[in-house]
């Protein structure tokens, strides 16, 4: 699993790439938070990645939950294969704010 | 009922070999012809129940063994998982938290929402746990000699 960051309108956004399980997840947690913490929304781009756990999913819920307690914004673009699955299995699906592309967030 | 051994493969409980894990379940969930979306689904539970003999049976401890065991009958195909980690109780298989926002508990709930059943299998003489999860097979390998 790799990530980096780039900015789109006054989001950072996260892009994924690979797959996120146990093994990885607190580098994504960390990155999230870092993120958050310094007051910038988030878009975080699933189109590079293969596979989410649920230690995965925790990460992004806490990163919404921080997100929502700062009135800052956390989406995900492009959700597709296995990592929408998961998004489905676990419900998620409806709580996060999904978008087709990272050009579709509106400011 | 006769069974197939399909895999028996040993790891240890880094998290680093949950990709190994994983590849190795794809593949026999593909050779028993289940479709793209299922062996997703499989490969996701397989994994948690990995993901969690790792976090809650060796408790982050590395050098534990997970022992994967995959069988088929003429029905079902059957994973048991075998650690040798103090035996856990059997309420942790229990879905306590419904709310996917509220930390825990969502691993638990996607083996038991994707497999047909999870279950551990205590026996007297066997040290450590055994999970096991079963899941139906597709319709076309029922029945079938791989």
């Amino acid at each position: 699993m790799s990530f980096e960051c780039s900015d789109h309108l006054n989001y950072k956004v996260l892009h994924l790439t690979g797959e996120v399980d146990l093994s990885n997840s607190s580098k994504v947690r960390r990155c999230l938070l870092d993120i958050l913490d310094h007051g910038q929304s988030v878009i975080v781009d699933f189109s590079e990645l293969t596979y989410i756990d649920s230690s995965g999913m925790a990460t992004l819920v806490e990163g919404l939950n921080a997100a929502n307690k700062k009135k800052l914004t956390l989406a995900i673009a492009n959700a597709n294969g296995a990592p929408l699955q998961v998004l489905e299995l676990t419900r998620l699906n409806q709580v996060f704010n999904l978008i087709a592309s990272v050009e579709d967030i509106k400011e | 009922m006769k069974n197939d051994n399909l895999l028996v493969k040993s790891w240890t409980s880094c998290p680093h070999e949950l990709a190994d894990i994983r590849q190795n379940v794809k593949a026999v969930c593909t050779r028993l012809r289940f479709t793209e979306k299922d062996t997703n689904e499989i490969v996701l539970a397989i994994d948690e129940a990995c993901t969690n003999i790792i976090r809650y049976a060796y408790k982050d401890c590395r050098d534990g063994n997970i022992r994967l065991e995959i069988v088929k009958n003429n029905q079902q195909v059957i994973f048991r998982l075998h650690d040798h980690a103090k035996h856990v109780s059997k309420d942790c298989l229990e879905q306590k938290n419904n709310d996917p926002l509220k930390p825990g508990g969502l691993g638990v709930m996607l083996m038991q929402q994707v497999m047909n059943s999870v279950k551990f299998v205590h026996t007297s003489q066997c040290k450590g746990n055994i999970l096991e999860l079963k899941k139906d097979l597709p319709q076309e390998s029922q029945g079938n000699e791989l």
